[in-house]
């Protein structure tokens, strides 16, 4: 009877260690992810010191086909309020478009800025758009190890992104735990050192299960110390969209 | 009985605006300014800005109101900022009031952005003047890819000149003794019509395009004569007549973004070109302006850890009065702007005429106390001969700094 324990362990061990990076990642990507999403998030930029800044903003995203769109709304401070950001991401192309109340223009904007800073916090541009999944098929991906976290196995995975594949870290190593298959923990790495941490506080299931979506998420920049909590609020899942909300005329009305 | 419908009414008109539950926003500004000269004190203002909305189900109200005291001339000043509602129609918004409406793409110089006046009389400080206009704006594919602008602003609004310490010197010809400046009459006949086309099209990495054409007048008025200060004594002295000349503005502008492979990732390009036709196309009368043509393009890129920079190249030329040569102006610009972290935020702007060798610096910082509390320190410096562009304010170079809450 021992024998046979001993042996099936030895079996799940060797099944679990059998897994691969890549598949790992299918897993986490295999999760099915809402058709559309509306909500508003709230992010506290907090300083070395502790000092706290606050922004706000409304998101709207909706996925068809290969087609994904995305408008920010920005709600508070007020000297940024009325501010929208549009992506609408299709074919491999991604169009950028950032509306200024001040100057009363919806300018397209560079691509090279969705590497930057998105509202001075600790995410860019490339994050919060990213907030819904990496796109897989542009890493390749290493299980490096597995570990134990209060009694779940986690996959320790890293994702390198393929030759040609424009991506803002050099690697991110992600820990996966093998009962969710939602992130925990996401390092991202620039140039082979370590350069910011994302932590899913919280995730929650939404329509009864069916989405399992992080709800509190804390970036921390480990260069300046610099970390940004951001939280999802009254969030609608899977509710019609009209495609008008992606539109430059949505993103003038306020 | 009147007094019963009066009544009703305004029951009725303050319900539907209690329900629409109006939005207040605003911002409380002071800042001071030292002159690089002389570090004499050139600028000392406080501001209150107070905007209100009102959303309703396809209809939007907006208003402004400006409270400003300028402690160096002991001035307070109530203005009427933009003051407007909106229709929102199926495919079309149209809306009626004061209002500033934007056009072209470019931010440093625009030949194209020229449907409202302009408030020059600080120029570090210009801003557009909101006017009188009914603006429709017609959406006609659901994902909005292209849009057609109406504008029709009935009465003319000039442009305010630079004055005080920034106005440019000027000179009376021989004999004249006074100025009398002209405006057009208040009639349907002197309005100012626009239209304008854009089309977003999925080339390289987006390309949006537009042309428009604008039937307005120039903004500043120019000589269109002398005439006898008493018309019964025609052999003088004499006044200076001023008037505004007509001038259709055809124009068309892009912005493209890109990637050069292997060099650099995510440009945008943006360009705006603009011809202006008068009534006098070959300079043969000195009392009516004459045409001239204006282009710019700029190349923005968000540097890796870096800033943002846009650089800018502008290229002017003014039809003159025969037998004089043709004036060509050229421009070269750099705007950067780098946000160093959640707080502070550095920015600077550098234009230079390259054909007169006159330019302007404007270096400034940012710094965000708390939400919605920022303090701003920047400075001003010009450079260039005295009958120059921008040398003429040399002595105008300034340093400043500002504290603004907003609500």
């Amino acid at each position: 009877m021992r024998k046979v324990l001993t042996t099936a362990l030895l079996l799940s061990v060797s099944l679990a260690l059998a897994i691969s990076g890549e598949e790992v990642m299918q897993k986490v990507d295999a999760h099915p992810s809402p058709a559309s999403m509306e909500g508003t998030m709230v992010m506290q930029l907090i300083g070395k010191q502790g000092k706290v800044l606050t922004r706000e903003i409304r998101v709207w995203s909706k996925k068809s086909g290969d087609e994904e769109k995305m408008l920010i709304k920005f709600l508070a401070p007020a000297d940024v309020k009325g501010t929208a950001f549009l992506t609408i991401k299709k074919g491999g192309k991604e169009e950028m478009k950032l509306y200024l109340p001040a100057l009363k223009r919806v300018r397209r904007i560079a691509g090279s800025q969705k590497k930057g800073s998105f509202m001075g916090s600790d995410f860019s541009y490339d994050d919060i758009s990213n907030l819904s999944g990496l796109d897989i098929a542009d890493y390749t991906h290493e299980l490096l190890r597995t570990e134990n976290e209060g009694g779940v196995e986690v996959y320790v995975v890293e994702s390198t992104p393929k030759p040609g594949v424009d991506s803002s870290y050099s690697k991110q190593i992600a820990w996966v735990p093998a009962d969710t298959f939602v992130p925990r923990r996401i390092e991202f790495y620039k140039k082979g050192k370590l350069y910011k941490v994302l932590t899913n506080r919280e995730v929650k299931p939404f329509a009864d299960g069916k989405y399992l979506i992080p709800t509190l998420l804390e970036m921390e920049n480990v260069t300046t110390g610099h970390k940004t909590v951001l939280e999802q609020k009254d969030l609608q899942i899977d509710v019609p969209i009209d495609d008008a909300v992606f539109t430059e005329r949505f993103m003038k009305k306020r | 009985m009147k007094r019963t419908r009066l009544f009703t009414l305004l029951l009725a008109l303050t319900a539907a605006l209690a329900l629409a539950q109006p939005e207040f926003s605003g911002s409380f500004q002071t800042g001071f300014g030292l002159r690089t000269q002389d570090l004499a004190l050139a600028l000392d203002r406080t501001r209150f800005d107070l905007g209100v909305r009102y959303d309703l189900a396809d209809a939007a109200f907006t208003g402004e109101l400006r409270f400003a005291y300028d402690a160096l001339t002991r001035t307070p000043e109530f203005t009427l900022g933009e003051a407007y509602a909106t229709l929102f129609l199926p495919s079309v918004d149209l809306s009626a009031g004061r209002e500033v409406v934007a056009w072209g793409r470019l931010d440093l110089l625009s030949p194209l952005d020229v449907l409202n006046p302009r408030d020059l009389s600080r120029p570090l400080d210009q801003a557009k003047l909101p006017v009188g206009m009914v603006h429709a704006t017609a959406y006609p594919d659901a994902e909005g890819r292209y849009q057609l602008e109406a504008v029709w602003i009935p009465l003319f609004t000039p442009s305010k000149p630079p004055a005080g310490a920034w106005a440019p010197p000027q000179t009376l010809p021989p004999g004249v003794t006074q100025v009398r400046v002209e405006e057009p009459p208040a009639e349907l006949s002197s309005g100012t019509f626009g239209l304008r086309a854009t089309a977003s099209l999925d080339v390289l990495e987006g390309l949006d395009l537009g042309g428009q054409v604008v039937y307005g007048y120039f903004p500043f008025p120019s000589p269109q004569g002398v005439e006898p200060v008493d018309p019964a004594q025609p052999a003088g002295p004499f006044r200076l007549v001023l008037g505004y000349d007509r001038r259709t503005l055809v124009g068309a502008d892009f912005a493209l973004a890109f990637s050069i492979p292997d060099v650099a990732e995510g440009l945008v390009l943006r360009g705006e070109a603009a011809y202006a036709l008068t009534a006098d196309p070959d300079g043969a009368d000195p009392n009516v302006q004459n045409p001239y043509a204006e282009g710019g393009l700029a190349l923005e890129y968000a540097w890796s850890g870096g800033p943002t920079t846009v650089l800018v190249y502008d290229l002017r030329w003014a039809k003159a009065d025969a037998p004089a040569a043709d004036v060509w102006t050229q421009t070269l610009g750099l705007m950067a702007r780098y946000e160093y972290d959640e707080r502070l935020t550095l920015q600077g702007a550098w234009l230079h005429t390259i054909s007169d060798g006159s330019g302007l610096v404007r270096p400034g910082l940012e710094y965000a106390f708390a939400d919605g509390v920022t303090g701003r320190l920047s400075a001003a410096f010009f450079y260039g001969a005295d009958a120059t562009r921008f040398g003429v304010w040399r002595n105008n170079g300034e340093l400043r700094t500002e504290l603004e809450y907003s609500f």
